[in-house]
């Protein structure tokens, strides 16, 4: 039975129920389509989190004023430089900007004076056009924002409202790619003194306070200093960001994948009757089939491989819609559930993220109820004797 | 309800471990009925119908060994991936000893697919001769199977459920790496020792199944497994992490070595398991040429895997570690 | 009868209609995979560019004003009710706290 009689036949009997197979592949890719458009994009964000984790720095020192974040002073700076083993002290100013009562933007001050962020932004913009850029107070704004003031005729620069009700005019210099979206689509930097103005925080305030530990063994002690240099400091490590990103979305997922579970029995089940239904049609032609001589064990084979075929070829079909779907069209509808909607439009651009365990995780879960709804009615059929069904 | 059971593997998981205890519960049932009322002589409806149904256990075997299976290196990997949300655990050597469930559990996965593989074996011969000779031994060996996949059930839920997310596990380097001086080696062995032991044992059970001489495969094959574990964690293992500090048997599965673990240990118990089949059906009187093949083929392949770790290593830096 | 000629047929492999199935699927995987192999990573790379000079990696979710886009930066609009549980209704249920 292993010569290629056998396959001639066993593709023979599955075109030739074509129109049966049909629905029940349509369906099956249908399925896994949806799974893994969400498990694609839910990997992709993590991936692309833990990426750009590689800036974060080792530390964040907030001050905490009734549970919320509260303006730190920037002397103290100063006093985390005298710790030993600390090194790459920066300020960060940065907080939210209201257009209006709905949109808002991510205003992020940089010092661009400090040498260590001159170095970096010049892999952002092009040396010549830092001089440029430099010169003015400038902004570069993501594409999320750059949506926003175009519809509102922002073109080239922005007059910002500052709490204490001025007017600050700060223009446009450049817009981030749409690549890097999925980080800066609502952020708007600017220099850190335009910021401090934008968000009114007085010019020794700052909003925290970022740092570097090279040595990772001395982690834990300089948290403690850390933590020992006021009452109501909170001290943020890497590490807690990265186990935030790895459960980032991961209850999305889950969650997700839960209510999913009901859809697969609910596909078994339709499955099952199906499979059962056809049983009785299909009795005579394997009656035939072990009249001829064919054993149990060759009709069970065959009805298997016919299966296996239809799993094959509907998980390569629903997870290769799906990988055009999320990452050649960047998956519409599906991302604002991931990104949210409600605010300015997101224009990420998911980089392309192909997790063998994500992969394995959908096939086995359709794999499993697939074949196990479908085991019982296959061996009814195949056990029928053709004395009885001729 | 902690935050594991929202892992995505976690879920599939148990998802899939849930239908094919459902599928091992029918079996079951049917394979009682089966070692009850069993009679290959009579000519009655019940007896025609079993033998049908004899069919049915075969399939649902076969369909649960080959998930079990999949489910296995699934299961490592869901293990390994668990290792970041469970504080201080670097790989899944951690994750497993993060509570007394867990080893036992991956004890009882790997014996499960044993008896499937003997069920699955016992079946071939069964079907091949016309009057169904090892039906009874087999209907046996499967309710052995079907039992182990209960007691499996248990303790996935258990393992799984009393994974505390606030306690930090102990890492791969504190459960394996240095004990203070103690020797983690059995019987006293010294590195050296034991390599030589563990190459003696490899030659000895290649010729044992060469000669034929099953009492002494099966002695030399489970010592050789016994040794090669301690051989890979404490001498191998450092090779493949190329740091002579870092013993343990469960980061060699990660992408950071390619995965190889996975093939390590993979071909050294698909090895044993063969090996072992071939010495079984051989008490049975029953010869299979292909088991004989690959138990053969799947330690040499396990010996030479290992050993070229340390000859490359050796060859690019002309030192040992 | 058709079923029976085609069993003992010998010569003929593939029927026509399923080479075509078959090679319908193949490209479709080749095209994803090349898709995969040329593309990869290079997003990733302009994320992190912007991410070296502002200092910040929160993922920049679209969210309303009730919502927290900051993991750190603010907790409000907890249930006081149930403190420890949280809320789906919004995107900032995506973290972990």
């Amino acid at each position: 039975m292993k010569n290629n009689s056998f396959f001639y036949f066993l593709t023979l009997n599955l075109l030739k129920e074509k129109r049966r197979y049909a629905g029940i592949v349509i369906i099956s890719s249908l399925l896994i389509f949806l799974l893994s458009s969400v498990l694609f994009i839910s990997s992709s964000i993590k991936q692309t989190l833990n990426y750009t984790l590689k800036a974060q720095p080792d530390f964040i020192v907030q001050n905490i004023k009734g549970g919320k974040v509260a303006p730190i002073n920037s002397n103290m700076v100063n006093k985390i430089l005298n710790i030993y083993g600390v090194e790459k002290v920066t300020k960060r100013v940065y907080g939210r900007y209201f257009f209006d009562d709905k949109y808002s933007t991510l205003i992020v001050g940089v010092d661009f004076l400090d040498e260590q962020s001159n170095k970096n932004l010049e892999t952002l913009i092009n040396s010549t056009d830092l001089k440029q850029f430099l010169s003015k107070e400038q902004m570069i704004i993501g594409q999320g924002v750059k949506n926003y003031l175009k519809t509102h005729y922002y073109n080239l620069e922005y007059n910002f409202l500052t709490p204490d009700g001025q007017m600050k005019n700060i223009k446009i210099f450049k817009t981030l790619s749409s690549k890097s979206a999925i980080i800066s689509n609502d952020e708007t930097i600017m220099p850190l003194k335009s910021a401090q103005k934008v968000l009114g925080l007085k010019e020794n305030k700052i909003t925290d306070i970022a740092l570097n530990v090279p040595n990772d063994s001395e982690w834990q002690t300089v948290k403690a200093k850390l933590q020992s240099l006021n009452f109501n400091i909170r001290v943020i490590s890497k590490k807690d960001m990265q186990k935030a990103y790895e459960s980032l979305f991961n209850y999305k997922g889950g969650l997700f994948l839960v209510l999913f579970l009901i859809v697969i029995a609910t596909f078994s089940l339709l499955l099952y009757l199906r499979y059962t239904l056809a049983a009785s049609l299909e009795r005579k032609e394997i009656a035939i089939l072990r009249a001829v001589g064919w054993s149990i064990k060759d009709v069970l084979k065959l009805k298997f491989l016919e299966n296996i075929f239809l799993v094959i070829f509907a998980f390569i079909l629903g997870s290769s819609l799906a990988y055009i779907f999320v990452f050649v069209l960047n998956a519409p509808l599906l991302k604002n559930i991931f990104l949210g909607g409600s605010n300015l439009t997101n224009f990420a651009k998911f980089t392309p993220v192909v997790d063998y365990g994500v992969l394995s995780t959908i096939f086995i879960i359709f794999t499993v109820a697939f074949l196990s709804s479908v085991l019982i009615p296959v061996w009814k059929i195949a056990v029928t004797e053709p004395k009885e069904a001729l | 309800m902690n935050e594991l059971f929202l892992n995505n593997y976690v879920i599939v998981y148990l998802f899939s471990e849930t239908v094919l205890f459902l599928m091992a519960l029918y079996a079951f049932f049917k394979d009682i009925v089966i070692l009850k009322y069993w009679d290959f002589e009579s000519f009655s409806a019940r007896q025609l119908k079993l033998e049908k149904q004899g069919y049915l256990l075969s399939t649902i075997a076969t369909f649960i060994f080959a998930l079990k299976f999949i489910l296995l290196i699934y299961f490592v990997y869901m293990i390994d991936s668990l290792s970041i949300i469970i504080p201080g655990a670097m790989c899944g050597a951690g994750v497993i000893s993060a509570n007394s469930y867990g080893m036992p559990l991956l004890f009882i996965k790997l014996t499960t697919i044993f008896t499937f593989l003997l069920f699955l074996t016992l079946n071939n011969l069964d079907l091949k001769a016309k009057n169904y000779p090892l039906l009874k031994l087999k209907s046996w060996v499967l309710l052995a199977a079907l039992l182990l996949i209960f007691l499996e059930s248990f303790f996935d839920l258990s393992y799984l459920f009393n994974i505390d997310l606030s306690v930090p596990v102990s890492c791969c380097s504190a459960l394996f790496g240095n004990l203070e001086g103690a020797n983690p080696l059995p019987f006293g062995l010294n590195i050296k020792n034991l390599l030589i032991l563990y190459y003696t044992l490899y030659i000895a059970s290649v010729l044992a199944i060469l000669l034929e001489n099953r009492f002494l495969t099966a002695f030399t094959l489970i010592l050789f497994a016994i040794i090669s574990y301690y051989a890979v964690v404490y001498f191998f293992g450092t090779y493949i992490y190329q740091l002579p500090t870092h013993k343990c048997p469960f980061c060699m599965m990660q992408k950071e070595y390619y995965y190889v673990g996975y093939l390590v240990w993979g071909s050294l118990f698909i090895g044993l398991f063969f090996g072992l089949i071939w010495v079984i059906i051989g008490f049975l009187k029953y010869k299979n040429k292909t088991a004989k093949q690959i138990a053969i083929a799947s330690i040499s392949l396990f010996v030479v895997l290992c050993s070229s770790y340390v000859l490359f290593y050796y060859l690019k830096n002309g030192v040992f570690l | 009868m058709h079923i029976k000629i085609a069993l003992f047929k010998k010569g003929k492999t593939v029927i026509k209609e399923f080479l075509i199935y078959t090679i319908f699927i193949i490209i479709l995987f080749t095209a994803v995979n090349l898709h995969y192999f040329f593309s990869k990573n290079s997003i990733n790379r302009d994320s992190l560019t912007v991410a070296k000079v502002t200092k910040i990696t929160e993922p920049s979710l679209s969210v309303g004003i009730f919502e927290n886009r900051f993991l750190y930066l603010d907790k409000s609009f907890d249930n006081n009710v149930y403190p420890d549980m949280m809320s789906i209704n919004k995107t900032g249920f995506v973290y972990e706290k």
